[in-house]
């Protein structure tokens, strides 16, 4: 393993086509916005790019990107604590029925503390301990955040969407 | 409760368009390569590479914040697709200090029990059946993410020490070693102490200004309207969000006193998170400085240096003979440390690296 490696571009389109919706998706319910979505994705990758980390597998790949991905959601956030007002998204591109589109719209209002976690397990299907490797955090935070992100998700739903 | 088919279902048509990725790849590729000027270290790169995987299994223990309890963090969770009904977390009864540490008088174990570290239940029994010592002299990769320390004789080594020393054996040669510490036992870290204070009470610390931040941040955009819904809301402690609300209203924040208190809050957790690492960090080397005196049983003089590993140049046959305990907390590295290029895991967030980097130094 070298430090100089260089990314090719090859190397980058693969990763942005096996990646790119995985960290557009985290970045989107974390970001609820679409073009927010795609900066952070870019930034990702920019990053990737500037790294010169190299991966055991294509897992290990997965879950570094999906790190700084949230993590670079995590900045936008930040910044976005007081310059702009944040407003639900259009989820009819991405939702083929009322139900998927009720749960998307309840799993946007959950916080967003609780929402990464939910979509890293239910969607990426990561395990708790792997989860607790992308965000920083321990397991059992993670767990305790699945569980109570879970009952928001069932409480916004069925208040809302049933 | 949802069901899970449902959410992964609905979740999994957000993708992105393919004029987007076409976007991305060409504006990325735009970014000329810049070489690192500090290269990866070798052999450790392994463990570097995945440290932010593998730690948080064990090293990053102490950084619990889980909004209403603490528990253990030693469980080691695997189920996919399911969460355990009924998980409560009810852990709260770490000991009052079983470890003493008093800055510069040096180190000292306290008899002082621990009796209320048993709390974990269920988990902690889970923990403790995991098996290290697989077959094929590995550890159990579920504990580990996808990197795996090899273990040779008593010890555990990453990978690139390993093939090292796995074909040393009756040789001459001398390499350099480092030893870092990559698990911790919750118990035994929550209740150091340091400066007068356990590490729980400052993980409780942080944890507790960190909820509050939170909960004001979804307060902030309840009143601004912006799609937090009520029943989020009405999750917050009701004495603390009513000092928020405008006199004589029943719903309306005050939120200049929101913001304010979202930057005080804020400002508290950087301090209780600083006070923290200072604490993990001291507990580190609090057990890196008793490893060192377990491997001077094996004639291996170690030293602890400032980035938290213990160095030194050793043979295989000196190796052989090093046997520590708890040995599954600690890898043993092929020592190309200078080069270590950990804060490129961290991403966008420069602060937050250059702190948790004071936790995982050395990996």
């Amino acid at each position: 393993m070298t430090a100089d490696s260089v990314r090719t571009e090859k190397d980058i389109e693969q990763t942005v086509e096996t990646y790119g919706n995985s960290l557009y998706r985290l970045c989107f319910f974390m970001l609820k916005n679409k073009s927010d979505s795609e900066d952070a994705v870019q930034d990702v990758i920019i990053k990737y790019i500037e790294s010169s980390k190299q991966f055991d597998s294509e897992e290990h790949k997965k879950a570094w990107l999906l790190r700084v991905a949230n993590n670079r959601c995590r900045d936008m956030l930040r910044f976005r604590i007081r310059h702009t007002s944040e407003e639900l998204p259009d989820l009819a591109d991405y939702t083929q029925n009322d139900e998927d589109s009720g749960i998307l719209s309840a799993l946007m209002k959950v916080p967003e503390k609780y929402r990464s976690v939910l979509i890293l397990y239910y969607v990426e299907e990561y395990k708790v301990r792997e989860i607790a490797g992308i965000m920083g955090k321990g397991e059992s935070a993670i767990k305790m955040r699945l569980k109570k992100g879970r009952e928001l998700l069932s409480d916004i739903y069925r208040k809302e969407y049933l | 409760m949802m069901d899970t088919e449902k959410i992964r279902n609905a979740a999994q048509g957000v993708k992105i368009s393919d004029e987007a990725k076409k976007r991305i790849t060409e504006n990325a590729a735009k970014h000329s390569p810049k070489k690192s000027s500090r290269p990866l270290i070798i052999g450790v790169g392994a463990a570097a590479a995945v440290c932010i995987i593998t730690v948080s299994a064990f090293a990053i223990a102490g950084k619990l914040r889980v909004n209403d309890q603490v528990i253990s963090q030693t469980s080691t969770e695997s189920s996919s697709g399911t969460i355990t009904e009924g998980f409560d977390g009810a852990e709260n009864g770490y000991g009052p200090g079983k470890l003493e540490f008093s800055g510069d008088e040096g180190f000292e174990t306290s008899t002082a029990d621990n009796e209320g570290a048993s709390g974990a239940g269920e988990e902690e029994q889970e923990s403790k059946a995991v098996d290290h010592d697989t077959p094929s002299g590995k550890t159990d990769p579920d504990t580990t993410g996808d990197w795996q320390p090899a273990k040779w004789n008593n010890i555990y080594c990453d990978p690139a020490l390993y093939k090292i020393v796995s074909t040393w054996s009756g040789t001459e040669e001398a390499y350099p070693v480092a030893v870092e510490m990559v698990g911790v036992d919750d118990n035994e870290l929550m209740g150091f102490v340091y400066n007068g204070k356990t590490v729980r009470e400052y993980v409780d610390k942080t944890e507790y200004n960190s909820n509050r931040a939170d909960d004001l941040q979804m307060i902030r955009q309840y009143a601004l309207g912006n799609g937090t819904p009520l029943s989020v809301i009405e999750q917050i402690d009701v004495a603390f969000r009513t000092q928020y609300l405008k006199d004589g209203s029943a719903d309306e924040y005050d939120l200049d006193k929101v913001e304010s208190d979202i930057d005080m809050y804020f400002n508290e957790v950087r301090k209780a998170d600083s006070e923290y690492n200072e604490a993990y960090r001291a507990f580190r080397r609090y057990k890196l400085n008793a490893v060192s005196e377990e491997l001077k049983d094996a004639g291996i003089n170690a030293e602890l240096s400032d980035d938290d590993l213990l160095r030194f140049i050793t043979g295989a046959e000196q190796l052989s003979k090093a046997k520590i305990s708890d040995e599954k907390n600690y890898c043993f590295l092929y020592d190309q440390s200078d080069n270590d290029d950990i804060t490129m895991e961290y991403g966008g967030d420069e602060e937050a690296a250059d702190e948790e980097e004071k936790i995982y130094t050395g990996c």
